[in-house]
């Protein structure tokens, strides 16, 4: 079993945060060919201060010392704003400056999409950005069309205007969720910390919010384009954000001659060759292995995986990507020599939280005898630090191979965290990150089922089967049931559980 | 005493204790450590029909009864050329490896030519190699020179050689002497105390003289039986509630088998649940030590390897009774292993396939990614190794089949991004080893050869044209030079 560092995760999280930065070109090294009026646009570009409150996964029943941060963002209605996720998560307050006033407005969150890195934010205040003629959103820009980038880059106080190239339109992670995809404007700015949610723009309108970069290359930023946000603002317009369908199939490119001639295609160029369907996904179980999918709503699939979309190459997905959940959507199939139809509605993907990183949520645990319990998900494993070298192989392979080498819906998981050290469980504390396999022969897959299994036991003893090792964890029911209180009140814990 | 005379005295004593110093010939400990020159040539991991450019490498051996010299496996794996020298000086004697063991890290060699054995004497192995506290390092360096430095025991852990999952009790020590590496042997008293096979700036690690006594003992034994595999798991019982779960309030002893293996020893004698208390006369406490006469307060597991008996007795408690048992002595066996450990001195076997490269996995293999290899080779052959190196009890052996890297060509354009993928079957058939893969793929019913791979490798599923394959390999192998299959296909 491997040892875990004390701190919790959030150091290296916003660590990440801090990469999430976006692009800013020295103002005034380019002359734009935009004739729009700077000073309109300029008006609609806020600055935003946030105090932050991160949950503390290591010790899941508090929260991290608030810190500060500072972003952009722009406004698209009356007291209405766009802004990146990553600015605003874990928020515990929100304050929104216009160009050129320091005057402070409070905002709230109106929606917030993490897995699309967009929140909207309200300023309630009647007086805010009066006058101000809200931003507009354009199209996707063209490739080395110029676009200028506007927002607050180092906190400072007063707005930054750069202007860089399109370089690349593709999908990209979102590294606010670590988990998601979707389409992105790559562009060859200066990245400075304080940019996040600000607009770029191109003929006078919004094109994207800037919103990540790469650490590891110098002047590449990226920005979120406008079907985006537009399917973002689309999806909040009932009231709620609710994120992405997914296909829910893993798919393979269709290039190989003798791979087409196996299938009996007929056409050399389209189809990719379905390998998995996951259970409870949209495509399951309409969907099979080893079917092509040719097109989907009557957009033909090269046989790479994309699609031709406003000039450029794109990943199929992207057709998926612009509908909302529940939509219909439409698969053309090649199986069995035969071509046919299939449509269904869209589902997010099973289980896809457990893979994010978590925001604006107390994370789920249950303390019992002092040992801590917590789902096995993305968060608790960035725990570790660098998970990959750090902790143990089967957590790993537990999180990141067992679903998909199923073909089971997965369970979930838990995971004996850490052990809050007490007489009756000092020689358990070498035990902790193990996989919690059964609770007196009963499996566990997850919280609920452990805190009901120890309230049902009738025996004298719990006994948790724990992996790796085939350990096990026994507890005296009526010496664990005395000490727990004992326990938590030593270790200053108010609340033993967080049940989803 | 005056300061200045003070001074000299100490500078006196510090260069006693810790300065390398130079000894003649006529030393007796020089005259028991030879100085070894290796030449070896390992084959690639990544395209096992290649060798690798070979590679020089300089060490120690310390002479032992019965003409032999023992030294670490480390420094002779892959060797194509073994010489040694005595007294730092030439000639150079042609030596040949009689034995080695990669799982204790521990070589033995032989020289034919008499005129080398003239003037070295074996030193004579310590009986008490850990309770000397100090222990003298010698060493012989390529410029002739024979340096000795100081150190002190720090303690005895059991552990395992990079090489294998044998454990043994290994010496830890510290020393002033810099430039180590190089299979320095350690006396006192003129006695040998251990061989370093490790170290990490002040800090050796090194095997200790028990050990090698008994490596010169089991290799005059005929067949060489040698060392012993633990074959169970278990967990230490130091915790109330867990001893009085299982009855044992009233003990002071015991841990608790969890798993049995396919090998090693143990695997047939011992269950599940069984309480372990005495292994070879000690008595095992709770945390899993016993206090041994040599060595102190150690893992209980040392005993497996203590002496050369057949069995090592234990006393064990099943089902609340307690009983005498004599387990086996036994080693894994190659059928033991899914993912066997390196092997040296031999080419992994391969598959070329339409281009793509077939290897059963191996340690080795993981290991070609460097010491860190745990973090930094592909993670799912890594959590394989960790999580099923060795066979399920009752399964039949089976190997880790995978795809090491698609060598380009018109047959296999589109799966190029195919590397590390772990192969589940051909043609419908399971494949646990290449020789199933081989057969798998002789004759599919149907025109295609069909190869799934396991899901999240990239792609599920590899599709050949059965007919062209004979033509396809050969251009293959033509193209990157590959020697000609085993079999008459591949």
């Amino acid at each position: 079993m491997s040892s875990r560092a004390r701190s919790s995760h959030r150091p290296l999280r916003w660590g990440t945060a801090l990469a999430l930065v976006c692009l800013l070109l020295p103002a005034g090294l380019a002359h734009a060919q935009d004739t729009t009026d700077d000073t309109q646009i300029e008006a609609a570009v806020v600055s935003i201060e946030v105090t932050q409150q991160h949950a503390d996964w290591y010790s899941p029943w508090q929260g991290t010392r608030p810190e500060s941060i500072e972003g952009s963002g722009f406004i698209i209605g009356p007291g209405r704003i766009i802004t990146n996720a990553h600015v605003v998560s874990d928020a515990r307050q929100i304050i929104v400056r216009l160009s050129g006033d320091n005057q402070p407005y409070f905002a709230t969150i109106e929606f917030v999409g993490h897995d699309t890195d967009l929140a909207t934010l309200h300023v309630k205040d009647p007086d805010f950005a009066k006058g101000v003629k809200p931003l507009e959103l354009g199209g996707i820009p063209s490739l080395r069309s110029r676009v200028r980038t506007y927002g607050y880059p180092a906190g400072g106080e007063k707005i930054s205007r750069t202007e860089g190239v399109v370089s690349r339109v593709q999908f990209i992670t979102y590294l606010h969720t670590g988990a998601d995809s979707h389409l992105a404007v790559q562009t060859d700015s200066a990245i400075n910390p304080g940019n996040s949610g600000g607009p770029v723009i191109q003929d006078g309108k919004v094109i994207g919010v800037a919103f990540q970069t790469v650490t590891r290359l110098s002047n590449v930023g990226y920005f979120i384009p406008t079907p985006v946000i537009k399917r973002y603002l689309a999806d909040v317009k009932d009231g709620s954000y609710d994120g992405y369908g997914d296909l829910g199939v893993v798919t393979g490119n269709l290039i190989n001659p003798a791979y087409r001639q196996f299938l009996g295609m007929p056409d050399k160029r389209l189809g990719v060759v379905v390998d998995k369907v996951f259970p409870r996904s949209s495509a399951d179980p309409l969907i099979h292995a080893d079917d092509v999918i040719l097109a989907v709503d009557g957009v033909p699939v090269l046989s790479d995986g994309t699609i031709h979309y406003y000039g450029y190459s794109l990943s199929y997905q992207q057709v998926v990507e612009q509908k909302q959940l529940g939509d219909n959507v439409k698969v053309t199939l090649w199986r069995h020599g035969k071509q046919m139809d299939v449509d269904f509605p869209l589902k997010r993907f099973p289980d896809a939280n457990r893979m994010r990183e978590q925001f604006d949520e107390r994370p789920p645990y249950f303390i019992y005898a002092g040992l801590v319990f917590m789902n096995l998900n993305r968060e608790y494993l960035d725990t570790f630090g660098n998970f990959w070298a750090n902790a143990d192989k089967p957590l790993l392979y537990e999180h990141f191979f067992a679903s998909m080498e199923s073909d089971q819906p997965y369970p979930g998981a838990v995971v004996l965290s850490r052990v809050l050290p007490a007489s009756l469980n000092s020689a358990y504390t070498g035990m902790v990150n193990t996989l919690v396999k059964s609770l007196n022969g009963v499996p566990i897959h997850t919280l609920r089922d452990l805190e009901t299994g120890l309230r049902a036991s009738k025996g004298g003893y719990h006994v948790l089967e724990l992996e790796p090792g085939d350990v096990l964890l026994v507890l005296s029911k009526s010496a664990a049931d005395a000490a727990n209180p004992v326990i938590l009140k030593r270790y200053g814990i108010t609340k033993d559980r967080n049940l989803p | 005493m005056k300061p200045v005379t003070r001074l000299l005295w100490t500078l006196l004593l510090a260069a006693c204790l810790f300065a390398p110093a130079a000894w003649g010939e006529e030393s007796p400990v020089a005259a028991g450590v030879v100085s070894i020159s290796v030449t070896s040539q390992a084959y690639d991991q990544l395209m096992p029909w290649i060798k690798n450019a070979e590679q020089s490498a300089t060490g120690n051996a310390v002479v032992v009864r019965g003409h032999k010299l023992i030294t670490t496996a480390d420094l002779v794996k892959n060797a194509t050329l073994i010489e040694v020298r005595k007294f730092g000086r030439y000639p150079d004697y042609p030596a040949k490896l009689t034995l080695v063991d990669y799982d204790l890290n521990l070589a033995l060699l032989e020289v034919d030519d008499p005129d080398f054995w003239k003037g070295l004497h074996p030193l004579p192995l310590s009986k008490r190699p850990v309770q000397v506290g100090h222990f003298t390092i010698n060493r012989w360096r390529a410029n002739g020179r024979f340096e000795q430095g100081t150190g002190e025991v720090s303690d005895v852990l059991v552990s395992s050689s990079p090489y294998g999952l044998m454990e043994y009790p290994v010496m830890r020590g510290t020393t002033n002497m810099g430039g180590l590496g190089w299979s320095e042997v350690l006396t006192h008293d003129g006695e040998v105390v251990g061989l370093i096979i490790g170290h990490s700036e002040q800090r050796i690690q090194a095997i200790n003289s028990d050990l090698l006594r008994l490596l010169v003992e089991a290799s005059e034994r005929k067949p060489f039986s040698g060392f012993a595999h633990r074959g169970f798991s278990w967990q230490r019982l130091n915790q109330k509630s867990l001893r009085a779960y299982l009855g044992l309030q009233h003990s002071k002893t015991g841990v608790l088998v969890r798993r049995v293996f396919t090998g090693g020893t143990g695997s047939t004698e011992l269950k599940p649940m069984d309480i372990l208390h005495r292994i070879a006369g000690y008595a095992i406490n709770p945390e899993g030590r016993i206090d041994h006469p040599t060595y102190g307060l150690i893992s209980f597991t040392m005993a497996i390897n203590a002496s050369l008996a057949p069995t090592v007795p234990v006393v064990i408690e099943r089902n609340g009774k307690r009983m005498k048992l004599e387990l086996k002595r036994r080693r894994f066996q190659s059928d033991d292993y899914r993912i066997p450990p390196p092997q040296f001195d031999r080419a992994n076997d391969f598959v070329v396939f339409g281009g793509l490269v077939l290897q059963e996995l191996t340690v080795g293999y993981l290991q070609a990614w460097g010491n860190d290899w745990r973090d930094k080779a592909p993670p799912r052959l890594v959590i394989e190794y960790a999580m099923h190196s060795l066979r399920d009890p009752g399964s039949p052996p089976e190997r880790v089949v995978f795809i090491s890297r698609v060598l380009p060509d018109q047959a296999n354009v589109g799966y190029e991004d195919v590397t590390n993928a772990i192969v589940l079957s051909a043609d419908g058939k399971p494949i646990h080893s290449l020789n199933a893969f081989r057969e798998a793929t002789r004759d599919p019913k149907g025109p295609y050869d069909e190869i799934d791979l396991l899901p999240g490798s990239g792609r599920g599923k590899l599709i050949f044209d059965h007919a062209e394959l004979d033509a396809i390999n050969e251009r293959v192998r033509s193209r990157y030079g590959i020697p000609p299959a085993r079999t008459p296909r591949y």
